[in-house]
């Protein structure tokens, strides 16, 4: 640039005074006292936290009251009561099956979400892990049991109702 | 009973109204029925059919179709249902429902909730692509053609709101879109990013980029990821219905109101004050989202308060006070920091008196953050030094004003500049300084027949839309104005009524006049007389008239008289004090109105009551028990010059970059360098701060609550959207730790009641309260006891003893000009992209990309006559300094007069090369007369300065509205009103 000198002119800035503990001196500390638990126990949080589960989980809690009556409002929908039904009627239908039937689809999709996990290391079970294991021709077979079943349920009662004046 | 107000039968119940379209007066009425293509500020587009309702029997889109009287209405019969679904199916078809993974599920997605309401459980047409790619080439947003439901809002916005005249919809494609200019990607178009399509999207189709993949607790996945479950429950949605899937997306919804919050506050660059929500998540800011009920602005805003946030989370913001040791800073604690500067102030005052100090207050800052400071210096160090920056930009105009009509604001409300039936503009390049009151102008010139008259140096867009385009020679527009003044007169044309009933010393006036004939303005002006005289004809030919100027005016040293003779004109023709009138100055920084309001002025106390007025200083002595000085203070430019005669010892500064906007940026450093002791308060390290003592940061609008005052002097509330950053602080809390740590007892715990205070002891302030000022509520100075506000001045009086305004005659000094050696006239002030030097605007990568460096703009005259290319280095250099940079060929500039944008990301900025010539009364610098000369850097590559993808290179395709016809030309649409497609 032109023009002057500007030997006042200064910007290097020097860090007189260590304010601030970093999160790994935190660990660390936290890891010497109370040792290998404490550090399962952060690594869970961080999976939680990493996965958003935890997020969820907390917004659930801070805002419980809005998820509460949105779900409530949505529920005690008239329009709703068919999906209501459903579920109930699937619930039925799975309590009313062999306990050996359940406990073997419930295994499988265990086995299924662990597999996941083992392929997707680090990653959390997501729905992404869900629909592949629905898609799955042996537990879609199971599924489509279900689905058809709600389906029976959807065509009982017709259409929704409209206000007339 | 008002003639307006008209009865409906709405579902066998009558309903009275003063609505003109049936939707409207539904919705005032708390009927809601489904409306996608209708917002408020957009007007009715028609696009859509969901609004359907029959009419006297009659099917009939209830946004277009005008309220008559005795009207039934039928929203609610199972047929009107089943068309308003059909409509919103016909939608579906065009937009992939994947509510919970889709960042617009925030409870106020127009079709989500649609769709909801109507309780649509099965698509009747399903949703099919469209084969055209997402389009993310700009840097703030995306358009996705597939979630594009073709409702044209963004259309209507762009066409006729921002008036950018960037997008329209294809109707003739096979599958219809939304285009920018002739098709081509985003960033190649005339799109200037001022986000009002983005912001108008009923849909996702429009998104800020900042919301990607952050908005939902779903949204983040991976993309492909996403893709499976969408597919997912695409295949469950026909066997298990709409419904379900709906409701776990309500409920993902009602959920993210934990993680998002949304903050109402005002933008922090121009003087517009456009006010908005800020959506944030942590310190992450989602969007910036304006609200009908913004009272400035409505939807609009402009690149900078829609996408210049960046800085606000850059990692170089300052977080510790810092003390300067030798060659470096060092941090500190607050604690050390304020006795440092408590003491380094009271040794000067000490030794030297509280007159050695000058406190510069921010014109970014609160009014609760001016008044204290003016009171820190007033009240602890007992003088008037204490200033802001309207002194380097609006001071002249405000001088104008107090001359002629008594209060140094404008004189009216930017609804009063969109309902004029002219509009002068001179010296001020709107569509770039202010371009949310340039929106205004543009629709009602487009739309309205609103006429334009633009004087100025530069074709800029204004010009380019003016009716009449005067190019005076530069510094000459008192010579026009006052030809055409005395032109009107001579013709018999003045407002006689006004003047003999509202005004005093006409007869002088009119004499002062007597040089300025037609013949002599041409000469001096270059304006030819034909010209002149169609301007006074067209002025006229109209019944209501407002004259907006900035800078182009005031950074003159004949600032203050230029703005005196355009509100003398104003008072010749009578246009005060009616709608559609008036006097505006435009304001440059988001609160350089507010910062003289509230008293950061040598010679104002806060409310512009004068440091002279006994009756006034005392009230403010008793109140603080003080000794004012009865005289005024050193204002924030001459203060150079008491440094240099030893009158000025210490400063304190917040939030001003001196060093690079002052005039003459070396002068000032070598100046700032003898300060026996200096305190900057900024939230950056500023080239200002890199020569202080002591560095304060401070808290950034987005981090403290307070109130700004915008052009139209509308006082609006900021809320705290975040917590500041490390242990930066509010500047209100600074300086009253300075103040109490020499003693003083103050103990504001909230900026309310600060506000308090300054109602108190100011007139004009009287009922400004905290609460009248909740969420998106705003008052206009003056505000009476009761709280009644005025957004239009002088309707019955204006503000003098007599109640009468004031001619005011002037004479004409012509300013610097070009000589032989520096034969080039260098113009110089903003661009849309930057605010100012660009301390902020260029912390945002985006901004940074359209804009990346300074340049200086040369006609293809000069270009040629020195063979210059575009892209050429020069060195420019004035008597004052020399600098180098780019060459940017344009035709918004002829002959030998050049501009150059005041933002620099570097160390070459204009101010390099201004004088330290000033108006004699307002000390405002005359940024403007700036003689240069220009020499090209040999070998040295081209490099073109503006990138490819700047707007100013797009071809914007005017048209009105969306061409809603098209769409109902097209063979695939089957008409669902009654008469047939319109
Ligand atoms: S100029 Fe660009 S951002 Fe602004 S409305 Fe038009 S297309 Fe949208
Ligand atoms: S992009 Fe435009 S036309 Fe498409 S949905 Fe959004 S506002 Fe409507
Ligand atoms: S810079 Fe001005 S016009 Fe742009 S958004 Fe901010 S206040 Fe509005
Ligand atoms: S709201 Fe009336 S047609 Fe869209």
């Amino acid at each position: 640039m032109g023009g002057t000198e500007m030997s006042e002119s200064i910007s290097r800035v020097i860090e007189e005074e260590k304010s601030t503990v970093t999160s790994s001196d935190a660990m660390e500390f936290m890891s010497g006292k109370y040792g290998r638990s404490m550090i399962e126990l952060m690594q869970v949080v961080k999976a939680l936290s990493d996965s958003g589960i935890l997020s969820i989980a907390s917004s659930l809690l801070e805002n419980y009251q809005d998820a509460l009556s949105t779900i409530t409002e949505e529920l005690s929908d008239g329009r709703m009561e068919n999906f209501i039904r459903n579920v109930s009627a699937v619930y039925t239908l799975l309590s009313r099956l062999p306990p050996e039937m359940v406990s073997s689809f419930m295994e499988n999709a265990a086995d299924e979400m662990t597999k996941g996990n083992r392929e997707h290391p680090g990653k959390p079970m997501g729905l992404l892990s869900l629909n592949s294991l629905i898609k799955d021709p042996d537990v879609s077979s199971g599924m489509r049991i279900l689905i058809g079943t709600m389906k029976g349920f959807t065509r009982k009662t017709g259409d929704h109702k409209h206000d007339q004046d | 009973m008002n003639d307006s107000l008209k009865t409906l039968m709405v579902n066998g119940t009558r309903l009275t109204t003063e609505r003109t379209t049936i939707l409207e007066a539904l919705i005032d009425s708390g009927i809601d029925i489904p409306h996608i293509c209708f917002q408020p500020n957009l007007g009715a587009i028609g696009s859509c059919d969901t609004c359907l309702v029959k009419v006297d029997g009659r099917v009939a889109r209830s946004c277009t179709e005008p309220v008559k009287g005795e009207m039934i209405i039928d929203t609610r019969s199972r047929d009107v249902i089943d068309l308003q679904i059909e409509a919103t199916n016909r939608i579906l078809h065009n937009h992939d429902m994947y509510c919970t993974v889709c960042e617009n599920n925030n409870g106020d997605c127009a079709l989500h909730n649609t769709v909801h309401d109507l309780g649509i459980d099965q698509q009747k047409y399903p949703f099919e692509p469209k084969p055209y790619p997402v389009d993310d080439s700009n840097p703030f947003y995306v358009y996705d053609p597939n979630q594009c439901i073709l409702c044209g809002r963004c259309v209507e916005a762009c066409q006729d709101v921002e008036v950018n005249e960037t997008l329209s919809i294809d109707w003739t494609l096979d599958r219809p879109r939304v285009v920018w200019d002739n098709n081509v990607p985003i960033n190649d178009s005339s799109c200037v990013s001022c986000g009002h399509c983005v912001t108008v999207c009923p849909v996702n189709a429009l998104m800020e980029k900042t919301m990607i993949g952050k908005a939902g607790f779903f949204t983040g996945i991976r993309e492909k990821t996403k893709k499976r479950m969408i597919d997912l429950v695409k295949d469950l949605e026909p066997t298990v219905g709409m419904k379900p899937v709906m409701a776990i997306s309500n409920v993902e919804s009602a959920m993210r109101k934990s993680q998002i919050r949304k903050t109402k506050t005002v933008c922090t660059y121009c003087g517009v004050g456009c006010s908005f929500e800020i959506w944030t998540k942590g310190r992450d800011i989602l969007k910036v989202q304006p609200m009908p009920e913004s009272p400035a602005n409505g939807i609009s805003t402009c690149i900078k308060g829609k996408f210049g946030w960046d800085f606000v989370n850059s990692s170089d913001r300052l977080t510790k006070p810092l003390i300067r040791e030798g060659d470096h800073f060092r941090t500190a604690s607050w604690d050390e920091a304020i006795k440092a500067v408590a003491n380094g102030l009271s040794n000067v005052k000490e030794k030297y008196g509280g007159d050695a100090i000058e406190f510069i207050a921010s014109s970014k800052g609160t009014n609760e953050e001016s008044f204290l400071m003016q009171k820190l210096s007033r009240q602890v160090f007992g003088t008037n030094n204490v200033d802001n920056s309207s002194r380097f930009c609006q001071a002249p105009a405000t001088t104008g004003l107090w001359r002629t009509v008594g209060y140094g604001g404008d004189s009216g409300s930017i609804s009063d500049i969109y309902r004029s039936d002219l509009i002068i503009a001179v010296g001020t390049n709107t569509a770039e300084s202010h371009p949310v009151i340039a929106t205004r102008v543009k629709r009602a010139h487009k739309l309205n027949h609103q006429k334009l008259i633009v004087s100025d140096l530069r074709k800029h867009e204004m010009a380019e839309r003016a009716d009449i385009f005067l190019h005076p020679n530069p510094g000459t527009d008192l010579v026009w104005l006052s030809a055409v003044t005395k032109y009107i007169i001579d013709q018999g044309w003045e407002d006689k009524k006004f003047i003999a009933g509202r005004t005093t010393d006409f007869e002088n006036y009119r004499k002062s006049l007597e040089p300025f004939t037609l013949d002599y303005a041409e000469r001096v002006t270059g304006i030819g007389k034909d010209t002149l005289v169609s301007v006074a004809e067209t002025i006229h030919g109209v019944s209501s008239m407002c004259i907006l100027w900035a800078m182009g005016v005031t950074q003159h040293q004949a600032g203050s008289d230029t703005s005196t003779s355009i509100s003398n004109l104003l008072l010749v023709t009578g246009n005060y004090g009616r709608p559609g009138t008036g006097a505006y100055p435009l304001r440059g920084h988001n609160n350089v109105q507010g910062a003289s309001d509230f008293g950061a002025m040598n010679a104002y106390l806060p409310g512009y009551q004068k440091v002279s007025d006994d009756n006034a200083r005392r009230r403010f002595e008793e109140e603080w028990k003080c000794k004012i000085p009865a005289s005024p203070g050193v204002d924030n430019n001459t203060c150079i010059e008491g440094i240099a005669n030893g009158k000025i010892r210490s400063m304190y500064i917040i939030g001003e970059e001196l060093v690079t906007t002052g005039s003459s940026t070396n002068y000032i450093r070598e100046m700032l360098d003898k300060l026996d002791f200096l305190v900057v308060q900024d939230a950056f390290l500023s080239e200002t701060a890199k020569h202080a003592d002591i560095v304060l940061p401070a808290a950034v609008s987005l981090e403290k609550e307070g109130t700004f005052t915008n052009t139209e002097r509308r006082i609006q509330r900021i809320y705290k959207v975040m917590d500041p950053v490390g242990n930066a602080k509010a500047d209100w809390e600074i300086i009253q730790m300075v103040a109490k740590q020499l003693g003083y007892d103050w103990n504001y715990r909230h900026p309310s009641e600060i506000m308090q205070e300054a109602a108190r002891l100011s007139p004009i302030f009287a009922g400004v309260s905290y609460d009248k000022l909740v969420g998106f509520s705003s008052q206009q100075w003056p505000v009476d006891q009761d709280g009644r506000d005025a957004p239009l001045l002088y309707e019955s009086e204006f503000h003098f003893p007599d109640g009468k305004a004031r001619f005011y005659p002037l004479e004409y000094h012509p300013p610097l000009v070009v000589d032989s050696e520096y034969d080039l006239h260098l113009n110089n002030g903003r661009l849309l992209e930057h605010f100012h030097e660009g301390n902020e605007t260029y912390r945002s990568p985006g901004i940074r990309e359209k804009v990346p460096n300074t340049f200086v703009e040369i006609s293809p005259e000069l270009a040629k006559e020195r063979l210059i290319e575009n892209g050429d280095e020069v060195r420019l250099t004035s008597r004052w300094g020399h600098l180098k940079t780019r060459v940017l060929v344009t035709e918004r500039v002829t002959g030998r007069e050049m501009y150059m944008p005041m933002n620099d990301p570097g160390e070459e900025g204009i101010n390099i090369l201004t004088s330290r010539l000033m108006d004699p009364t307002a000390h405002t610098p005359a940024y403007k007369e700036l003689p240069v000369k220009m020499e090209k850097i040999a070998g040295v590559k081209p490099h073109i300065p503006l990138p490819i993808t700047n707007p100013r290179y797009g071809h914007p395709r005017p048209q009105v509205g969306v061409k809603i016809e098209e769409k109902w030309k097209r063979k695939d649409y089957q008409p669902m009103v009654s008469d047939g497609g319109n």
